[in-house]
């Protein structure tokens, strides 16, 4: 079956340039046939590299070792149940996995495609085509997953031991999901600039599309930290790795596009900014691939380390080349009429955001390369560490949270310092309630008092936002849950990008709360023993040993008295696998609201005494119902408008539009 | 059998490729630009639906309303107008093409003049040059 692998990816690879060529020659010619026929080949392509992956499953599930990446990446001991993971454990998988996903969001862009796009769409086909070529040219001669033994093994080499964990079912595919669909608004921009259009048809696609992109990309980077947080058993969730960072840069890139387009939109502003904006993440995507599949950077993350990285690297180049030589040659078509009017507007505070933004970007940026540059210039590879992000990151991180506050509040245009004033006193004596009240228990750490100071700022103007308008819509007839329904639904983006502050503010608290209110301990106990710490008492009962064929598993169970008396035995497991040299853990979490008891194995002595590591954090139960909050409210802001009809009617100040369907609240 | 599972899957995809040679089309952009005038108006349309929500949340003043309103009504108008234009002159083609058919010598006219060859736009009588695009309108629609 491996030849109708490798049958599919060059059917593929040869209908992606047909797609490409006909596109071009489609749109010089005028040819609607022509065009016609490029889309099919595009929509065809899915199909095809969904015949490649089903193949390589079917491999995986039938042990079938003459495929050398089968052999490589799964072993008869391996629980089908990660079939899918092993799928994408490797170079070779996660390539076919990044261009399935590729060519799925292009056909489906493709497809839903407003016709204000159809001078630009062909230059957009062309452009998600050629990176979708670049993918499957790398798979045909660097990284065929379809590549056979001569002399198959009877066993593989099993998959690595980190990946066999529940988040890694959506982790990993939702971050090359995530990465890879920042080509199609990137394509947008690009076609729309090659198009030769100066309009903003292409605002509202692009918008969405980053929308998606980012979603996918927020869901993998908090899913990341949820298996941090329970595999890697350190206590953590989030340690700066530069695996972690690559995914982060275009997160934030994208978050200051999904921000400034907005302006674009109803003002007519920042319509060169945003293409820069578009090139940063779609590069820094492209960089977050080159990292994570060519492996110059040590991490824990790097499970593919390979030689591909000179080819991404290439790939990178040409496309930074690309996206900046087009803006160059462009850039005078985007020139906006509007200018900022004031520093003290809504505008201003978006690009006082985006600049923030930026600003952590490049700092992680910087942590990222500077030991590629240490090792370069230097000769010595320099690891930066925590500490250096934090200390840079976290005060801009605290103003943008502000900023988040803020900047809702102000009005468009211009606004006075009296205005300015009545929309963020309520909000700010808020705040400094909270504060005050914060420094009245004992709180006395600045970053974390300001941190929670400002979540309150940004969730009062929230509320109060929602509570002015659930009031004026009752106000005209309507029970107050349909009031704040209609009220969602009268501007989706906005009242779904307001959830997504809230789902940051979650975040925030359980960022600071255990970043700064964090306990730690690490104690050799013998069974029978017991230790104290922040209101718990944890008594070690005994540790069980189970034997596999591939790994010996260690059960270490404990009695917890609770802070409330109440007892319950948690379970700390630890396994070991011999043939791979790995030990993998999962932590024994204790999980309320206020604070989770964190107790992980880290290492057996042999004599009945282990060695174990409790933490308590406060508040991280907060950043996982943050992912939630999230997911809502992204689809919120996702969600299409309710669609208007085309009809006018009469009224005394001439013509007025009144589409049917328009809401049916009675106007002031 | 991988020969053959490639065999169909090739056949299969240059069936679909080809599937748009075998239809009739129409020059690119023809069929669209009303839809594009449309979809522009229900995009205005969404934006006052907007703006009258804030309005009643308080998220702009009275006078940015009535600003963006007229703005947006004056957009609007323009597409209609623009919509308008499109479906006359669709129309008027439509009827000198039908007449063209019972009379194939005629000269493509609609309504009191000739229609450019080049840029469909009406053009007076006696002229030799459409004033539109430039191309010469002695081209009658059968010697073309």
């Amino acid at each position: 079956m491996a030849a109708v692998g490798v049958i599919s990816l060059y059917l593929a690879l040869v209908l992606a340039v047909y797609a490409l060529l006909a596109s071009l020659l489609g749109r010089a010619r005028s040819s609607t046939q022509v065009l016609q026929s490029a889309r099919n080949a595009a929509y065809l392509i899915p199909g095809i590299l969904g015949l490649a992956t089903v193949v390589l499953v079917a491999a995986f599930l039938t042990h079938d070792f003459q495929f050398k990446y089968v052999a490589s990446h799964s072993s008869l001991d391996m629980n089908p149940i990660y079939t899918w993971v092993a799928f994408y454990a490797g170079n070779e998988g996660s390539l076919l996995y990044v261009a399935l996903s590729l060519a799925i969001f292009a056909a489906i862009a493709i497809v839903l495609a407003p016709p204000s796009l159809s001078q630009s769409l062909p230059y957009t086909t062309a452009i998600m085509m050629a990176v979708l070529i670049f993918f499957l040219l790398v798979m045909v001669t660097l990284a065929n997953p379809f590549a056979t033994l001569v002399r198959p093994p009877l066993n593989g080499q099993g998959i690595n031991p980190l990946l066999t964990h529940p988040g890694m079912f959506f982790h990993p595919p939702m971050l090359m999901s995530g990465l890879i669909a920042i080509t199609v608004p990137f394509s947008m921009v690009m076609g729309q600039m090659l198009s030769g259009s100066v309009g903003d048809e292409w605002v509202d696609q692009a918008r969405v599309w980053s929308l998606v992109a980012w979603a996918v990309l927020g869901g993998g980077l908090l899913l990341g930290a949820w298996w941090a947080y329970t595999i890697l058993g350190w206590g953590g969730f989030w340690g700066w790795d530069p695996i972690e960072n690559v995914a982060l840069m275009p997160w934030l890139a994208l978050t200051a596009f999904v921000h400034s387009i907005m302006v674009q939109k109803r003002r007519g502003m920042f319509r060169m900014w945003n293409v820069v904006l578009m090139n940063i993440a779609f590069t820094l995507a492209l960089f977050g691939v080159f990292i994570n599949r060519g492996g110059p950077v040590p991490s824990v993350h790097s499970f593919a380390s390979s030689i591909l990285g000179w080819a991404f690297l290439a790939f990178l180049g040409l496309s930074l080349f690309f996206s900046f030589g087009v803006f160059f040659f462009k850039y005078r078509d985007l020139k906006g009429m509007v200018s900022l009017e004031s520093t003290l507007s809504r505008e201003a505070a978006f690009l006082l955001n985006n600049l923030l933004l930026l600003g952590v970007t490049f700092v992680t940026l910087w942590g990222v390369v500077f030991p590629l540059v240490s090792q370069m210039f230097q000769g010595v590879t320099v690891t930066v560490a925590a500490p250096f992000y934090n200390q840079l990151n976290g005060p801009i991180l605290l103003a943008l949270l502000l900023l988040m506050g803020v900047g809702p509040l102000l009005p468009w245009r211009h606004a006075s310092g009296a205005t300015l004033w009545r929309a963020v006193r309520a909000p700010g004596i808020a705040a400094l309630v909270v504060m005050a009240v914060l420094l009245v228990l004992g709180v006395r750490v600045p970053a974390a008092v300001l941190s929670f100071g400002f979540c309150s700022l940004v969730a009062v103007s929230i509320l109060r936002e929602w509570a002015r308008g659930v009031r004026a819509r009752h106000s005209h007839g309507e029970s107050y849950p349909l009031a704040f329904l209609r009220l969602l639904a009268a501007n989706r983006p906005r009242y779904g990008g307001y959830i997504v502050h809230l789902s940051i503010i979650l975040l925030v608290l359980g960022v600071t709360g255990s970043i700064f209110y964090g306990v730690k301990r690490d104690v050799n106990l013998a069974p029978g023993d017991t230790v104290r710490i922040k209101g718990y008492t944890v008594q070690f009962l005994g540790a069980r040993t189970v034997d596999w064929r591939d790994r010996t598993e260690y059960f270490n169970d404990m009695l917890v008295t609770l802070p409330t008396g109440k007892d319950v035995q948690v379970t700390a497991w630890r396994a070991f696998y011999p043939d791979q040299n790995i030990g993998t853990t999962r932590a024994a979490i204790r999980s309320t609201p206020l604070e989770d008891l964190y107790i992980v194995t880290s290492e057996s002595l042999g004599n009945g005494r282990v060695v174990f590591r409790i933490l308590v954090n406060p508040l991280v139960w907060w950043m996982w119902l943050a992912g939630l909050v999230f997911i809502v409210g992204t689809l919120i802001a996702l969600w299409p408008q309710r669609e208007v009809e085309l009809a006018f009617a009469p009224s005394g100040q001439g013509m007025t539009p009144a589409p049917a369907g328009m809401d049916p609240w009675p106007r002031s | 059998m991988a020969p053959l599972i490639g065999i169909v899957l090739g056949l299969l995809a240059l069936g679909v490729v080809a599937l748009p040679f075998l239809k009739r089309g129409h020059p690119l952009g023809g069929g669209d630009a009303l839809e594009v005038l449309q979809e522009r108006r229900k995009g205005i349309y969404r934006d006052i639906q907007v703006l009258h929500n804030d309005l009643n949340v308080g998220q702009v003043s009275q006078l940015e309303y009535q600003e963006r309103l007229q703005a947006y009504r004056l957009q609007a108008a323009l597409l209609l107008r623009d919509e308008d234009r499109f479906q006359e002159l669709d129309q008027r083609l439509e009827e000198a093409v039908l007449a063209l058919r019972q009379d194939p010598r005629g000269t493509l006219t609609v309504g009191e003049g000739p229609l450019c060859p080049s840029c469909g736009r009406p053009a007076r009588e006696g002229l030799t040059e459409c004033p539109s695009c430039g191309a010469s309108l002695h081209r009658s629609l059968s010697s073309s």
